[in-house]
C-alpha cells in the first residue's frame, strides 16, 4: 500500500464527534422524546399465520377511561391510501380483509399510558377464519398452494438498463422477479465442466438494541411533526404524504441518534400507526415496540440459491446461471430491491462470458423481510464463494489460485456498462493469505478427533445504492463556525465524524469547528437515505462539494478584499494566508457586510449519472469488497466447529477515521460469524420459535474467536472524498463461506446450509463415511 | 423498608451521591424511575428482560439490569448511573477509555458497558483478558464486534491504575 | 416435546401491572405465613426472571420480597447432604467452601449465566424460572438432589422433574436445595455445546462400594433427562453409547434432532468418563 500524505483531519484516530455524548449518556435518541400531553400506542397482533377477519369489535376498548383513540380497519377506511411498501404498496396500516402472518397488526390503541393501552387491546374481540398457510419457498407457487394476495396490490417496476428486467407478480405468491442476462447463452456449450449446486441461506433478525420507535404529533390538522428512529427520513416523508394525502411541506421528519438499525429502519415501520392515532386523538403519540415485536416487524431474507457454473478444465470461469428464491415474508417491504441486488451480485467478483439470473420474491406467512446489512450480497456471497471452492476442489486446483485466476482486474467493468473495479482484488486476497498463514495450512496439527483447516472467501457487492441523489449544505459564520447540514443519520457508523472531518479538511479548520446539524426534513437538504454504505461514498461527495463551494466563496471574497487573484490565497484557521501574510477573516467579513456579519453558504450535490448502458440505470458508485479467512477446528465426534482464527479486511479507499472503519468491519464480521455458526430465526411452520432476547442467540464477547483481527486497507481508488470508499457491510459478506470452506479443508465435507450447526457437520461426516 | 409496603409509597435512596426522595409505586421499575428524571435518560431500555444489559446501573456497586429491578428495592441504597460518572463534565477514566478507543458505535449499549466495566475494575483493578471477556459477555453490543470494547476495558484499567499511583 | 409460546399478541410490560402490595418478611416463618395469607403471592428474590415472566402473562397479587431472609443464603454440609439456600447467588455459591464437598460443582456453578446475572441471580430463582435455558435444574437432576418447599401445611421435598410439572405445594416457598453426599460423589459438567446441548455426569459409589453413574442431557428447549449408566464395562465409549440408547426417541427440539443429540451426547459423555478416569488415576 502506498503511503498517503498526512492530512489535518483525515486518517486520525481522535475521539469521534459523538464520543462525549455517547459515553456520558447525554446522546438523545427517539426513545428519549417526551412531548407534553403525549399518549402511548400499543397494537393488537394476529395469533394466526393466515386468516380472514370476520369481525372486529372494539367498542369496549373505545369506552375505556384513559383511551383516546382506537384504530381498526373501520378508521383506516377513511385514510386516502392506507397501505405502504417500497415498490409494492401491499402492507396495510392495520389489517383489513386478512391477516398474513403471526404478529400482523390488527388494531391499535393510544392511551394515557402503555398499561391502559394494553388493557384496551385485551378488550378488543376479533373473529378470525383461519386459512391454510404458505411457508415453503419451493411449493409456494404450486397450483394447490393458498394465496396471500388474491388481488394485485399497486406496484411499480423501475426503469432498468442493459440486460436487466423486472416483473410484478410473475407467478403465484411471488410479488416480484428481477432478471439479468449478459453474454451468449451458448457459452455453456464450450465449457469443459458444468456444475450445479444448491445453497440454503438462513434468516436473522437485525436485533438493533434501540427498538422501532417514533413520536408522532398530528394534533393540528395541517402540520405533522414526527421524530423517528429511521434511516431514510425523506422517502418516509414522501410515503406519509401519499398515505395520508398531505403536502410534504406540512410534514417535518426529525431523526435523532439511531440506536442501531442494520437495514431494518428503512421505510415505514411504526410511523403510519402512530400518525393515524395522533390524528384521531388530537394528541402526540409515542409508539415504541418491544424488542420481541421487532422480530415480528422486519427480518433478513432466508433464501434458496441454485447456481450453475460452466468452467474450463484449467479453472477459467465461463458462464453462470442462477435462480434465487428469497423468503420475503407476508409483505413486500424492501424485497424487490433486495432481489435486484441478489440477482445482480450472484456472479461475485469474477469474469464470465455469460451471466443469467432470475431472482424471485416469494411471499410466505411469516414476518416481512427487508433490508439487512449486505442486502442480498450476504446471500449471494455465501453461495458464490462456497461454489468457487467446490469447483476448485473438483478440478484439483487450489481454491486461492482458482480465485486469483478469475478475479476482475483493477479498473475492469464488473459487467458491460458498469463502472470499473476500484480495488485491487488480488492485493486484498494476498493480505488474507499472508495474515492467516494460509499457505502453511497443511502443517496445521490435528488433535485426535479435532481436525483443523482453513478457508478463504471474497465477499462482494455493489455499494452506494442505486441512483441515489444526495444534497449537502455547508455554512460558515462570521467567526468561522461551520455548520454541516445533510441528511445522513448517525446510526453508529461514524458518519457525523467522517463527514465533519471532510468539511474541516477542506476549510482548513479543526474538526471541532464543525457542527453536524440535526436531521430535520424541514431544513436539511434532500437525501435518499442512510443505507447501502453510501454515507462517505455518495453523501461524502455532496458534502465535499459543499465544503469546496463554501471555500471558493470565502477565497473569492478575500481575493476581492485583498485585490489579488484567489489562487494566491489559502484558508487556514479562519485566516487568509497569502505567502507569509495572515489576514483574519472575521474583521474582513464585518468590514464588508457590516457588524451583524454574514454566512458563507456552499451547496453540493451528488448522483451517479444515469446511463441506460448500466444494468441498474446508473453505474455502481463503488464496489464493496470483504476479504476474509478462517481457521477452524472441527470436532468429528460432536460436529462442533470452533473458529480459532478469523481475519477480515475491507478497502476503505482512504480511511477518514480508521477506528470507525475498524469497528464497522469487525462488527460486520461478527454478525457474519454468528450467522455462520448459530444465529437464526427458527420457524416451526409459520410460528417463530425464538423471537425474544433470551432464546434468540446473538454473539457475546465470549463468542469472539481467540484470534480475531481486521485490517483496513487504503488502496486509494474510491470515488469519495480523498479516495474514500464506503464501509460497514463488506466485513459480513465473506465470513460464512470462509468458515464452510475451512470446514471442507479440515474434514472434507461440504455444508451448503446455514448455519453450520454441529448437527449438520456430523450428518455430513456420516454421509461421507457411508459413501 | 417497612415489613409491608403499600402500592404507593415514598422512596428514599442515593442517586449518584445525592439524596433522592420521591413518591412512586411498587410496580415501577428502577429503569422507569430513572428515565422519568430530567437527567436520567442515559439509562437505556432495549430487551426489557434483563438479557441485553443496556439498562445496567450499579446498586451498591453491583451491576443490575434496571429494567428488572423494582424501584422499591433501592430504598436506602446507593445507585450509580452513567450520569454520575463524570466529575463536573470531566469524563471518568472508563468513559475516557471508551471515547478514545471508539469502543462504541450506535451508543445504545454504551452506558451499560461502561457501568459493567466500573463494577469489574472496582473488584479487580488488573483483570486478565479472560476475566474481561467473561464480564463483557454479560451485555450485548450489536455494533462493534466487541474487540474495541475489550481494548477499552484494558485501557481503562491501565488509566485507573496510573491515576491511583 | 417442546412448547412454543404464541407470538406476543399484546406486547406486555411491567407498565401494564397495577401497583401491588409488597411484604418483606424477616424470617422464613413470616414468609411462609405471608405466602399463606396474602392475595396472589409471588415470591421474589434476585429479580432477573420475574420481568420476563410478567411479560409472558404472570400476574402479581402480592409480592413477597425475600431479600431479608439471610437464613436462606449460603451453602453448608448438613449431615450427609449438601444444603444450598434458595437465595444463594451463583457468585456466592461458586466460591462457598462447602461447595467443594462435591468435586466439580464449584467449577460448574462458576460458569452459570453471565457475570451480571451471577452476582444477583439465585439458585432458587434459577430453578423456579423453569426455563430450559437455565442450568440449576440440570445440576440438581444429575446430582440426585431435591428442592425443599415450606408452606403453611408443612414442608415438602420435590425432585427437579416434579418442579417442571409444577407439583410444588400451593402457596409454598422454596427454601433450599439438598444434594445427598453419596460416597465419592463427583460432577463433570460439560457446557461446550451450549446452548444446543448441555451435559452433566455424576459418579459415586453405592453402599456396597459399587461404582454408579448418571448422566443428564438438556437442550435450550427441553428440560433435563437423566440416563443411568451401567459402569460394569470399562470402555468409556461403550458405556456412553449404551446409556444414550435409553434417550427417548422424541427428545428433539426445533434446533436439534434426536439423532445428533444421541450421537453428540454419547461422544461428550465418553470424554467426560475418560476425563474423570484420568483424574482418578
Amino acid at each position: 500500500m502506498s503511503a498517503l500524505p498526512p492530512l489535518r483531519n483525515i486518517g486520525r484516530t481522535d475521539r469521534r464527534v459523538d464520543a462525549a455524548e455517547k459515553v456520558s449518556g447525554r446522546a438523545a435518541y427517539t426513545t428519549d422524546i417526551d412531548l407534553p400531553g403525549m399518549l402511548h400506542a400499543k397494537v393488537l397482533r394476529s395469533p394466526h399465520g393466515h386468516a380472514r377477519i370476520r369481525s372486529i369489535d372494539a367498542s369496549a376498548a373505545r369506552a375505556m377511561p384513559g383511551v383516546h383513540a382506537v384504530l381498526t380497519r373501520e378508521e383506516t377506511a377513511a385514510i386516502p391510501m392506507p397501505v405502504y411498501g417500497y415498490f409494492i404498496k401491499d402492507q396495510p396500516i392495520v389489517a383489513t380483509d386478512k391477516v398474513r402472518y403471526e404478529g400482523d397488526i390488527v388494531a391499535a390503541v393510544a392511551a394515557e399510558d402503555e398499561g391502559t393501552a394494553n388493557r384496551a387491546l385485551a378488550a378488543i374481540r376479533v373473529e378470525y377464519e383461519p386459512l391454510p398457510m404458505v411457508t415453503d419457498l419451493e411449493t409456494a407457487s404450486d397450483a394447490d398452494a393458498p394465496e396471500l394476495f388474491e388481488d394485485a396490490p399497486a406496484g411499480i417496476v423501475p426503469a432498468y438498463g442493459q440486460g436487466a428486467s423486472g416483473e410484478l407478480r410473475p407467478r403465484k405468491n411471488v410479488c416480484y422477479r428481477f432478471s439479468y442476462e449478459t453474454g451468449p447463452a451458448d457459452a455453456f456449450a464450450e465449457c469443459d465442466h458444468v456444475f450445479e449446486d444448491v445453497f440454503h441461506f438462513s434468516r436473522m433478525h437485525h436485533f438493533h438494541l434501540e427498538p422501532f420507535v417514533c413520536v408522532a404529533d398530528w394534533s393540528r390538522e395541517d402540520r405533522i411533526e414526527l421524530w423517528t428512529s429511521c434511516q431514510n427520513p425523506f422517502p418516509v416523508r414522501k410515503e406519509i404524504a401519499r398515505i395520508f394525502g398531505i403536502a410534504e411541506n406540512r410534514i417535518a421528519v426529525r431523526v435523532p441518534y439511531i440506536g442501531g438499525g442494520f437495514g431494518s429502519k428503512n421505510g415505514c415501520k411504526t410511523e403510519p400507526v402512530a400518525l393515524a392515532l395522533s390524528r384521531l386523538a388530537g394528541r402526540p403519540v409515542r409508539f415504541c415496540l418491544t424488542l420481541e415485536e421487532g422480530f415480528l416487524t422486519n427480518t433478513q431474507h432466508a433464501a434458496i440459491l441454485k447456481v450453475k457454473t460452466g468452467v474450463m478444465a484449467d479453472g477459467t470461469l465461463v458462464a453462470r446461471e442462477s435462480e434465487i428464491l428469497l423468503d420475503s415474508g407476508a409483505y413486500s417491504d424492501g424485497s424487490p430491491l433486495v432481489a435486484e441486488k441478489a440477482g445482480y451480485r450472484i456472479p461475485g467478483p469474477y469474469r464470465y462470458r455469460h451471466i443469467k439470473t432470475d431472482c424471485y420474491c416469494v411471499m410466505t406467512n411469516t414476518a416481512p423481510a427487508g433490508p439487512f446489512r449486505g442486502f442480498g450480497g450476504t446471500q449471494t456471497s455465501w453461495a458464490c464463494e462456497s461454489q468457487i471452492d467446490m469447483i476448485a476442489h473438483r478440478l484439483g486446483i487450489d481454491p486461492c489460485e482458482m480465485r486469483r485466476k478469475n478475479l476482475i482486474d483493477l479498473g475492469e467493468p464488473f459487467v458491460p456498462g458498469e463502472s470499473g473495479m476500484d480495488s485491487d482484488l488480488r492485493e486484498g486476497l494476498d493480505l488474507v493469505v499472508r495474515e492467516l498463514g494460509y499457505r502453511r495450512r497443511g502443517e496445521l496439527e490435528d488433535d485426535g478427533p479435532i481436525k483443523r483447516g482453513m478457508g478463504l472467501a471474497i465477499g462482494f457487492k455493489d455499494g452506494g445504492g442505486v441512483n441515489k441523489p444526495a444534497l449537502a449544505r455547508v455554512k460558515v459564520s462570521t467567526s468561522g463556525d461551520i455548520f454541516l447540514q445533510c441528511g445522513t443519520a448517525e446510526i453508529g457508523q461514524g458518519a457525523h465524524t467522517a463527514l465533519s472531518a471532510v468539511v474541516a479538511e477542506r476549510l482548513g479548520a479543526d474538526r471541532s469547528r464543525v457542527r453536524y446539524m440535526p436531521v430535520d426534513t424541514d431544513h436539511t437538504p434532500f437525501d435518499q437515505g442512510t443505507n447501502a454504505s453510501s454515507a462517505i461514498s455518495v453523501m461524502g461527495q455532496a458534502v465535499d462539494r459543499a465544503a469546496l463551494a463554501a471555500r471558493r466563496q470565502i477565497l473569492d471574497f478575500a481575493a476581492d478584499m485583498l485585490d489579488c487573484p484567489a489562487d494566491e490565497l489559502d484558508l487556514v484557521d479562519w485566516e487568509i494566508r497569502r505567502g507569509n501574510e495572515a489576514h483574519p477573516l472575521a474583521p474582513m467579513v464585518m468590514g464588508h457586510f457590516g457588524g451583524t456579519g454574514w454566512e458563507f453558504v456552499g451547496e453540493g450535490f451528488h448522483k451517479a449519472e444515469n446511463s441506460h448502458a448500466a444494468p441498474l440505470e446508473a453505474p455502481c458508485v463503488f464496489w464493496e469488497i470483504g476479504w476474509g479467512g478462517a481457521q477452524v477446528a472441527v470436532d468429528t465426534e460432536t460436529g462442533q466447529v470452533t473458529v480459532e482464527k478469523l481475519f477480515v479486511t475491507g478497502d476503505a479507499g482512504r480511511a477518514i477515521h480508521p477506528l470507525a472503519c475498524r469497528g464497522q468491519d469487525e462488527g460486520a464480521a461478527l454478525m457474519g460469524l454468528s450467522q455462520a455458526l448459530f444465529e437464526r430465526m427458527i420457524y416451526d411452520g409459520a410460528r417463530l420459535v425464538n423471537g425474544d432476547a433470551l432464546t434468540y442467540r446473538v454473539p457475546l464477547a465470549d463468542d469472539l474467536p481467540e484470534d480475531f483481527r481486521s485490517v483496513t486497507q487504503e488502496q486509494g481508488h474510491g470515488p469519495g472524498p480523498f479516495g474514500a470508499k464506503g464501509m460497514g457491510e463488506g466485513g459480513m459478506l465473506p465470513v460464512a463461506s470462509a468458515v464452510a470452506n475451512a470446514i471442507y479443508d479440515a474434514v472434507g465435507v461440504r455444508l451448503t446450509k446455514l448455519p453450520l450447526t454441529p448437527e449438520r457437520v456430523l450428518a455430513a461426516l456420516a454421509e461421507k463415511e457411508d459413501v | 423498608m417497612p415489613e409491608r409496603l403499600d402500592p404507593r409509597f415514598d422512596l428514599s435512596f442515593t442517586l449518584n451521591g445525592a439524596p433522592v426522595d420521591t413518591a412512586t409505586t411498587t410496580s415501577t421499575t428502577l429503569a422507569d424511575l430513572l428515565r422519568e428524571r430530567r437527567d436520567g435518560r442515559g439509562t437505556r431500555l432495549a430487551c426489557e428482560r434483563a438479557v441485553c444489559g443496556a439498562c445496567t446501573v450499579l446498586v451498591d456497586d453491583v451491576p443490575r439490569a434496571s429494567c428488572s429491578v423494582f424501584a422499591f428495592e433501592v430504598e436506602g441504597r446507593d445507585v450509580r448511573t452513567v450520569e454520575g460518572l463524570s466529575d463536573g463534565g470531566e469524563l471518568s477514566p472508563v468513559q475516557a477509555a471508551f471515547a478514545d478507543n471508539s469502543a462504541f458505535q450506535c451508543g445504545f449499549c454504551t452506558a451499560g458497558m461502561i457501568l459493567l466495566t466500573e463494577a469489574l475494575l472496582a473488584r479487580d483493578p488488573d483483570p486478565d483478558n479472560a476475566t474481561i471477556r467473561d464480564w463483557i459477555s454479560s451485555n450485548i453490543c450489536r455494533c462493534t464486534g466487541y474487540s474495541l470494547i475489550l481494548e477499552a476495558v484494558r485501557d481503562a484499567a491501565r488509566r485507573k491504575r496510573e491515576a491511583a499511583e | 416435546m417442546y412448547e412454543v409460546a404464541q407470538a406476543g399478541l399484546i406486547a406486555a410490560s411491567y407498565r401494564d401491572i397495577p401497583p401491588f402490595p409488597v411484604i418483606a418478611p424477616e424470617s422464613v416463618d413470616d414468609a411462609v405465613a405471608a405466602m399463606a395469607d396474602a392475595e396472589g403471592p409471588v415470591p421474589y428474590a434476585g429479580g432477573t426472571d420475574l420481568c420476563g415472566a410478567v411479560r409472558e402473562g404472570k400476574p402479581i397479587g402480592t409480592l413477597v420480597w425475600l431479600k431479608r431472609l439471610g437464613e436462606l443464603r449460603g451453602v453448608y454440609v448438613d449431615g450427609g447432604a449438601l444444603s444450598i439456600g434458595a437465595l444463594t447467588t451463583h457468585a456466592e455459591g461458586a466460591v462457598a467452601g462447602a461447595t467443594t464437598a462435591i468435586p466439580g460443582l464449584a467449577e460448574a456453578w462458576s460458569k452459570l449465566g453471565k457475570m451480571r446475572i451471577r452476582l444477583s441471580g439465585t439458585a432458587g430463582g434459577n430453578l423456579m424460572a423453569r426455563h430450559t435455558r437455565y442450568e440449576m435444574s440440570i445440576l440438581l437432576t444429575v446430582l440426585g438432589g431435591t428442592a425443599h418447599f415450606a408452606s403453611a401445611d408443612g414442608v415438602a421435598a420435590l425432585t427437579p422433574a416434579e418442579i417442571w410439572d409444577r407439583a410444588e405445594p400451593p402457596r409454598s416457598l422454596l427454601t433450599r436445595l439438598s444434594i445427598p453426599l453419596a460416597t465419592g460423589l463427583r460432577l463433570d459438567y460439560d457446557r461446550s455445546l451450549r446452548p444446543l446441548m448441555t451435559q452433566a455426569l455424576a459418579l459415586w459409589r453405592d453402599g456396597g462400594g459399587k461404582a454408579r453413574g448418571r448422566t443428564v442431557i438438556a437442550t435450550e428447549y427441553l428440560p433435563p433427562v437423566a440416563l443411568d449408566l451401567d459402569l460394569s464395562g470399562s470402555e468409556a465409549k461403550g458405556i456412553a453409547a449404551a446409556a444414550f440408547e435409553a434417550l427417548p426417541a422424541d427428545f428433539a427440539d426445533p434446533a436439534s434432532g434426536n439423532g445428533w443429540l444421541c450421537r453428540a451426547g454419547a461422544a461428550v459423555l465418553a470424554r467426560q468418563l475418560a476425563r474423570q478416569e484420568a483424574a482418578r488415576a
